[in-house]
This record gives C-alpha cells, structure tokens and sequence, in this order.
C-alpha cells in the first residue's frame, strides 16, 4: 500500500504543475516487491528426516515414522494488484542409497501435514511433482510434516541416505 | 491463522527491498520470475534380517502336525499317501542371503527312514525346503515371499502297525 500511495501523490503532483516544468523520471524496478520465500526445517544447515526400521519388521508393511518433524514455511508477494499463483513443487527423482550402492527410492516415503495446511501425500519419484498450490496476492503458510516410511519392500540392510528439494515460483 | 500468515507476509515484504539470502534449507528469490529452493534429507537404517515362519500360525512354539495315515491304504503297497493336514505354510523375509536347514528325523519305523519314506515339494524356489539332515542351497537376498511345503508318504517299505512321531526343527541362517 505504500508503493500505491507514493505512485498516486506523483500523479497527482505532475497533474498540478505546469505542462513541460518538470519531469519525473521513475528509475527503480517495478518488480521489486515480488519475491517467494521457502524454509524447510529448522536448526540445521539442511535438515534430515531419520527413520529406524526396528530388527526383524523390515519389509512387513508397518509404516515407520521419521523425526523430526519438519516445518515448512512459504511466503510470496505480488507486485501491487491481481493475484498470482504461487506453486511449490518437489524434486524427489535421485533415490536413496546405501553404502553399496543399493537404490530407495523415495515414492516409498509418504507425509501429513499437522494442520493441514499442506495436502497429504506421498512422493512419485519425479523432477516436477507439485506440493503445494495457491492463488492470491499473498501467500503466507507454514506447517509441520511428519514423514512416514511404508515399509511394505524389504531392501537390503544398511544406512540410506539421500535429499529432495523443495521450489518455490509464482506462475 | 489469517492474521498470522498476513503478519508472515508482512514481515517478507518489509525485507524484500534487501539483497537475497540463501541458506542450505531456505532462499528468497526477488522478481516476478524467481523461484526459491530449499533441500530436506533423508536417511533410514534398515538392519539385517531374517523372519521365518513354518506353519500357520506366527507365534512361536504352535506347530503344524504333518499327518500320514495308512488306514485305508495297505502298507508298502507303493501308493503314496498324502498328508492329511497339508500343505504347510511358510514364510520367508530377509534382506539377506538366507540358507535353510533341516534337522535329521530322529524317530523310528518309517520315520528312521524319513529322507527316502517322505516325499518332499516346495511351491517356491525362493523358500526351498530341505532334506532332513541337510541343507538347500543358500537363495539370495532380499527375499519376501509365502508359499507352501508338501509333503507324502513314499509307503514303499513295510513297517510295523503303530504311530510314529517326531518334531523336526528347520533353521533359516544369514552369513
């Protein structure tokens, strides 16, 4: 709002002086107020999710959870009027792997959200899945998954490790 | 909630005249054609394992009884008698390489005699079932799978009237 009030008081202003006495010349970007934010967790440089199949259920089905939980914050503005349509999308196609090599892939990993800000839902081990989608002028959510591991492959043993990433982009 | 996302995006738009930051799991991008990444981790341990199960039933200790019975048959005639309770379940999970024993049948008559008297099928070859007193070859892990082990009577021998019993202990082993 105050970048519509300071535009209207130079119109206002160059309607009240005479033609040709002077010239305004607006320099700075238009653009300059849309922007996106994303946070995925917390008190880390990148935060990990850790899950721990216990001995002897690896494989049965019963869905292991990880910890923490993880919050994720979007936040996006648009220039001056309208709406936009604010989509955030998951890179989840490098699967886990283990020292040997040994490949998880991710769509064995599903969330919820605590509040249901975020859909809940399970990654499909694609460069482009869409999370999360919102139009307006203004997007401002947060809210903490739990991931959960289904546990329903058995996978040899060992440690897995692997990231996806989360993109953020007004459309 | 509403005030709070609106006091989220208030407290953005007031920092969104400064240059942008970037940290490992959170980014701001400026302009109307931006796009902000954040990255999140993944790690699980899976330990090694083996379950196996022989039977219908998963709690330890409750048996199944392979059950023969020749009376409607006449002893060492040839004809094969099928078991009475079979076939018997079983269930095999490892993310392991697994080797499946079988203990020696310790019993007398026919049951002395089991590895030639009792006749043995496996309906996978990813839960192979043993010789008595031997070992089948080791199957590759990770394994989940069911199935089924059939067993008869050859009823090639005579032997004397009576019942005959014993408990074999089968062993799924990893390296």
């Amino acid at each position: 709002m105050r970048r519509f009030r300071l535009l209207l008081s130079l119109l206002l202003c160059a309607f009240a002086m005479p033609a040709g006495a002077l010239t305004f010349v607006w320099n700075q970007p238009v653009n300059w107020i849309w922007f996106v934010y994303i946070e995925v967790g917390a008190g880390e440089p990148v935060a990990t999710v850790n899950f721990s199949v216990p001995a002897g259920q690896a494989g049965n089905g019963v869905a292991v959870v990880g910890t923490p939980g993880v919050l994720v914050r979007v936040i996006g503005r648009r220039n001056l009027f309208g709406s936009s349509n604010y989509v955030v999308t998951v890179d989840s196609s490098t699967a886990l792997r283990n020292s040997r090599g040994t490949p998880l892939p991710l769509s064995n990993f599903t969330w919820t959200s605590a509040q249901g800000e975020f859909a809940a839902g399970s990654f499909n081990g694609t460069t482009n899945q869409q999370f999360f989608r919102y139009t307006g002028p203004y997007l401002g959510f947060e809210d903490t998954l739990t991931f959960r591991y289904r546990n329903n492959v058995v996978y040899p043993s060992g440690t897995y490790t692997g990231q996806v990433r989360f993109t953020i982009a007004q459309l | 909630m509403n005030l709070r996302k609106l006091a989220l995006a208030s407290l953005l738009t007031a920092t969104a005249g400064i240059p942008a930051v970037s940290m490992a799991d959170s980014d701001i991008a400026l302009g109307a054609s931006g796009s902000a990444t954040a990255d999140l981790n993944f790690s699980i341990v899976i330990p090694q394992f083996v379950y196996f199960q022989v039977g219908a039933s998963a709690t330890p200790g409750v048996l199944d009884t392979v059950a023969f019975n020749l009376a409607t048959v006449e002893s060492g005639s040839g004809l094969d008698v099928a078991d009475s309770n079979g076939p018997v379940d079983v269930v095999l999970r490892s993310n392991a390489q697994v080797t499946i024993s079988a203990q020696a049948l310790a019993g007398s008559g026919p049951l002395a005699v089991g590895s030639t008297q009792i006749l043995r099928t496996a309906s996978s070859a990813s839960i192979p079932l043993p010789a008595f007193g031997a070992s089948a070859a080791p199957v590759a892990g990770p394994i989940n799978a069911t199935g089924t082990w059939t067993f008869a009577y050859d009823n090639s021998a005579v032997f004397a009237a009576g019942t005959y019993t014993d408990t074999v202990t089968y062993t799924a082993a990893t390296p």
